[in-house]
């Protein structure tokens, strides 16, 4: 298990990643090199087709790269083995998504509890752990809820419990609001910033939301498989934020 | 595996009503299995046993040549011969027997009676008992003997009253210990009774003979050959020969019933597999999709592939073992509902259940594999990636190019030239091969069917033509497939019943001769010949002559002192002959026989003929007075399994083939102008009869009574007792088969059913989406009937396609393991009353499912439907 003293965050060489649609090739990801080692929200914006979902898979350890190289924590992960890679997403991170979160036939706290269920560990601690996870996320009186009874801002809670339940040190977030009104949003950012500082996590989070910024640390604005933009967001305003986040880059 | 069991828990229960349909679905496919095996099993069992009863279950016996008595030793000799079960002698003889009290009949007489006994060896003749018992039960001693009907009724005497065997000497006391059944045919039938050998020993004072020894042999053995093989081991004057039973061919009937059980079950098997794995990967992508979100939480692809495992366990394993006793159950119904019909009772064959197990089982898991291996074998985000993939027309076209690459995989293999090792590369190559062919055949000829019906399905169901057009493109595989798995049904009903109804004409075919038949002492003139044609009911009339010839010196040789040096020349009108009775032509065909007889220089000659004297087609034979001889060719060699029935039957085998060794059949002309001669030693009649049986029995009553006043002298003999009673044996079997295959479609139709209904509550989110943009309520319901209905239509346009390649196929197995020349008839009625049927299954089981939709609301059907 990670240590969260040895935090590492995310260290990527030069990755590429293409996909071949028919004849035609598109290159997704094309050449990123990256630095996160500070714990807290970090944003990635840009346009839709810039390849931001590819980043987060690649690091997900969901999908392979074409080439580069690519450490999460103390983990190398792009040459790793399928077992390995298994193991790195049972542990070693955690994945939200926008949507697909969570099994409809376990009621919360099952959720939460699942991935140390597949990792073989014991039900009782595993419910302990679950049930605290929840609480700190506010949902201590939901915990035996089905997904379907509950709001989305709620379930995207319950997944991000699920994903800390091993206490990884990168959480991944692909557009976690994107099915959320603005005010649930709101609160969910904050809530990931809060998480990532107290317990030492770098969330990196995928979202088209300026409004996003101003809860990040630092924002990486993709555009066309490349970083365009790198920036570090303290002492900026909000106009400024979402301006530079969403202002066209020049090649 | 913990883990595994957990997700598949979760998998089971998250889904209650979609869990709870296909377990239901499974148990109706494995309950397929275990009735169709079940059921075809008792049939099979009944007709043998009918076979047995009417028949004899004797394969062969040894006779002497001339009908003689002889030394019962032979039986030793045959015990020791491969392939015999049992073999007994039996003696026939004439007893007289009385009532031991004073009773007398209506003229005052003592009563009393002369019957034709049959001594056989009571303590070891369990595995001939042949006939069915009205009361009681066989001999079992020397002091005990067995009636028929006529001797009990003559007797006025019944189970459990003492009778007398009158002899020179001690009167021998005989309890009666049952009375068998009999069917009684008229005024030749003589009453005969079962006693133990020795009682007709003491009686006729000679010991140590037969009459006949009678042979059983193994199952399965082919008997005329057994035979061919061993004749060379019985001395002359013994001859052996095969039994009527193998003579009619009725043990190929028997072997018959057994390919067709063997098959049926095969199939079935097939049909529950593809009802399992199809109800299995409903919502496909939903399983898909939740499955590829475990793998981004760090499940293993061993995890994954285990919980299917489980699910495929709980649920095919669930529906497997609640499916056989269903279908045992159901078979059990039908067994009491046809209790008459079905002698043999309920047989249930433990393999057949255990296929339907282990089918359900092993389908289930496969069924389940496929969506784990789906989202094991992409990355967990392509298989997590909403993509809504359009069908492509190539992947249709190749899902039929594959399944016609099967079709005719599976006509290579008809190709293989050893007839056992066709029937098995068949059963498990070439049956599943056919059947996996036709399934994906299924998807282009629902593409084909939604393009030609679907703006009459619109106009039908009030819906929308492009709507129902893009949501039948839409759903191509999906409802494609599902209209494999609906078709089997149909095929199962479609070939078991067109070769059930061939197999049972060529039942009747093999007992055709005429429906009654007149004899004189002293043989009929032809003024006599002129009067019974010309009697009230009588359609046709034709006379059958018997004159003894003397053959040639010359031809004598060779055979020597064996062959008695006289034939019986039989006179007939070849036509009017063969309109009546079925001729089995072992050498020559009828085409190029009959007009040769016509011509006066041919003859036929029976079988026994051909082994008695080794004469056979192309042969020539002198038959005449010294030295006015005439030479004929032998221009067919041909047995009359019917007429040895009746002739048997009648007790009048004696006259009619025990001579058959010494037969020869000439045209009646011919006879008439080189003999001289136009008597008719017996006059075959076709009938006018009523259909109603009681008015025909009445009808022939009339008939006898007539021809006694005008013919004095004549008897006059039925033989629609006789055919009657194959009749019902054919009718009885098929009924019974016709029985089997509606519930194997109505068990097919509910699995797949639940299928469907599994499938529509599945897919609530894209009726939610349907909602959502407008759509009426009634839309999401009305366009699953749609949908439904297509489906249905192509697996009846495929079902019946496959049903009559079965059938087909069915004819070639029933020609290469039982020897029968079968039609193939292709049943209309019940096909078209089958495809209402599958139809009607079809939209009733997704009645409830889509009225269920309508009740949801949008917001429910949205947030329920894909999530999870
Ligand atoms: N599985 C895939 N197959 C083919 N092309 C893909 C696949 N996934 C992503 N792409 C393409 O790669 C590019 C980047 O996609 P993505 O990373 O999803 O962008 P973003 O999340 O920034 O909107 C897009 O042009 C997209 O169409
Ligand atoms: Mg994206």
């Amino acid at each position: 298990m990670t240590a969260p003293e040895a935090f590492r965050g995310i260290e990527i060489r030069d990755l590429r990643k293409s996909y071949s649609l028919g004849e035609r090739r598109v290159e997704a990801v094309r050449g990123i090199d990256l630095d996160l080692h500070e714990p807290g929200l970090c944003a990635v914006m840009g346009p839709s087709g810039s390849g931001k979902s590819t980043l987060l898979h690649l690091i997900g350890g969901l999908d392979r790269p074409d080439s580069g190289t690519i450490r999460v924590g103390d983990a190398r992960i792009d040459d790793m083995d399928e077992t390995g890679l298994t193991a790195f997403r049972r542990r070693g991170i955690g994945i939200v998504f926008q949507q697909f979160n969570l099994l409809a036939s376990m009621s919360a706290i099952e959720n939460v509890m699942l991935p140390g269920v597949l990792d073989g560990g014991h039900e009782r601690d595993l419910r302990d752990r679950a049930g605290a996870l929840l609480d700190e996320l506010g949902l201590g009186d939901r915990t035996e809820h089905r997904p379907d009874a509950l709001s989305g801002g709620e379930q995207q809670r319950v997944a991000i419990a699920r994903s800390l339940l091993f206490a990884p040190p990168v959480l991944l977030a692909d557009e976690p609001t994107g099915a959320l009104d603005s005010s649930a949003s709101d609160r969910l950012w904050g809530l990931l910033d809060e998480l990532g500082t107290a317990r030492e996590v770098l969330v990196l989070m995928v979202t088209h939301e300026p409004a996003a910024a101003t809860h990040c640390r630092r924002v990486l604005v993709l555009q066309d498989g490349r970083v365009a933009d790198d920036f570090q967001t303290e002492g900026m305003d909000e106009s400024e934020l979402a301006h530079r986040a969403t202002r066209p880059v020049r090649a | 595996m913990r883990a595994s069991w957990h997700i598949a828990r979760h998998v089971l229960s998250g889904r209650r009503v979609r869990t709870t349909l296909l377990v239901i679905a499974v148990a109706m496919a494995s309950a397929l299995v275990a009735a169709v095996a079940t059921g075809m099993r008792t049939v099979q069992g009944s007709i043998e046993h009918r076979i047995s009863r009417s028949i004899g279950a004797v394969d062969a016996r040894i006779v002497h040549r001339y009908g003689s008595p002889f030394d019962a030793e032979v039986v030793e000799l045959v015990r020791t011969l491969p392939g015999v079960v049992e073999a007994a002698p039996r003696v026939e003889g004439a007893l007289t027997l009385a009532r031991t009290d004073d009773r007398r009949d209506e003229d005052g007489r003592r009563i009393r009676l002369t019957v034709q006994a049959r001594g056989v060896e009571t303590e070891r003749d369990t595995v001939f008992e042949q006939y069915d018992l009205l009361e009681g039960r066989f001999p079992g001693n020397p002091a005990e003997i067995l009636l028929d009907p006529l001797t009990s009724r003559r007797l006025e005497a019944g189970v459990g009253e003492v009778i007398r065997v009158e002899r020179f000497g001690p009167a021998i006391d005989l309890e009666i210990v049952g009375i068998r059944d009999r069917p009684e045919l008229g005024a030749l039938q003589k009453p005969r009774v079962h006693v133990d050998r020795r009682v007709i020993e003491e009686a006729s004072g000679r010991t140590g003979e037969a009459s006949v020894v009678s042979i059983v042999l193994e199952d399965g053995l082919d008997v005329p050959t057994w035979v061919a093989t061993h004749e060379a081991n019985i001395e002359t004057p013994l001859r052996l020969e095969s039994a009527e039973r193998a003579r009619a061919g009725y043990d190929r009937q028997v072997r018959a019933s057994r390919v067709g059980f063997r098959t049926g079950t095969i199939v079935a098997f097939l049909a529950c597999a593809f009802i399992v794995a199809i109800g299995m990967t409903t919502a496909i992508g939903e399983q898909i999709r939740q499955l590829a979100m475990l793998r981004c939480i760090g499940a293993s692809r061993s995890q994954l592939a285990g919980s299917q495992a489980c699910v495929g366990l709980a649920i095919g394993g669930g529906g497997g073992l609640l499916g056989p006793p269903l279908g045992v159950g159901l078979s059990a119904i039908l067994a009491w509902w046809y209790a008459d019909f079905l002698p043999g009772g309920l047989v249930v064959p433990p393999e057949g259940l255990l296929l339907a197990f282990l089918g359900a089982t092993a389908a289930g898991l496969l069924g389940a594999a496929w969506p784990a291996w789906r989202a094991a074998s992409t990355t967990p985000l392509e298989a997590l990636a909403n993509r809504a993939r359009p069908v492509r027309t190539t992947a249709i076209l190749g899902c039929g190019v594959v399944g016609l690459v099967l079709i005719a995989f599976q006509l290579l293999l008809l190709a293989i030239s050893d007839v056992d090792l066709r029937f098995n590369v068949y059963a498990f190559l070439g049956l599943p091969a056919l059947h996996v062919g036709y399934f994906l055949l299924a998807v282009p000829i629902f593409v084909v069917v939604s393009r030609l019906f679907g703006r009459l399905l619109a106009r039908l169901w009030r819906l929308p033509p492009s709507l129902v057009a893009g949501n039948l493109r839409g759903g191509a595989f999906r409802l494609g497939l599902t209209a494999g798995a609906l078709m089997v049904g149909l095929s199962v009903l479609v070939s078991t019943w067109s070769n059930g109804l061939a197999l049972v004409d060529d039942f009747g075919e093999r007992v055709r001769f005429a429906d009654a038949f007149v004899m004189k002492t002293g043989g009929l003139g032809e003024t006599e010949q002129a009067t019974i044609a010309a009697l009230p009911a009588v359609a046709a009339a034709s006379p059958v002559g018997y004159l003894p010839l003397r053959v040639a010196e010359s031809q004598r040789l060779g055979t020597g002192d064996l062959a008695p040096p006289n034939v019986v020349c039989v006179g007939f009108e070849p036509a009017e002959f063969l309109e009546m009775n079925r001729l089995d032509w072992i050498e020559g065909t009828a085409e190029a026989a009959i007009p040769r007889l016509e011509e006066g220089d041919a003859v036929l000659v029976a079988k026994e003929f051909l082994v008695a004297r080794d004469l056979g087609v192309g042969d020539t034979i002198a038959l005449g007075a010294e030295g006015d001889e005439t030479t004929y060719e032998i221009v067919g060699v041909v047995g009359a399994a019917g007429l040895d029935m009746a002739t048997g039957l009648f007790g009048i085998r004696s006259v009619y083939m025990e001579h058959a060794v010494s037969c020869v059949f000439m045209d009646f002309d011919t006879v008439a102008t080189r003999y001289g001669t136009r008597e008719a030693f017996i006059m075959q009649l076709d009938l006018d009869l009523p259909a109603d049986a009681e008015a025909a029995d009445a009808a022939e009553e009339r008939l006898g009574e007539v021809l006694r006043e005008s013919i004095p002298g004549a008897i006059f003999a039925s033989g629609r007792g006789i055919k009657a009673l194959v009749e019902d044996i054919g009718a009885r079997i098929l009924s019974v088969t016709a029985a089997v295959a509606m519930a194997a479609l109505l068990l097919a139709c509910l699995g797949v059913g639940n299928v469907v209904a599994a499938g529509i509550t599945a897919r609530g989110f894209e009726f939610g989406v349907i909602r959502a943009v407008g759509g009426a309520p009634e839309v999401a319901p009305r366009l699953v009937l749609a949908e439904i209905t297509a489906t249905a239509i192509a697996a009846i346009v495929v079902g019946v396609g496959l049903g009559i390649h079965l059938a087909w196929m069915g004819v070639g197995l029933y020609r290469d393991l039982a020897g029968l020349q079968l039609a193939l008839s292709i049943p209309v009625i019940p096909t078209i009353v089958g495809a209402l049927f599958v139809l009607a299954a079809a939209l009733v089981a997704s009645l409830p499912a889509s009225l269920a939709l309508r009740r949801r609301s949008p917001r429910a059907l949205l947030a329920g439907g894909r999530g999870g």
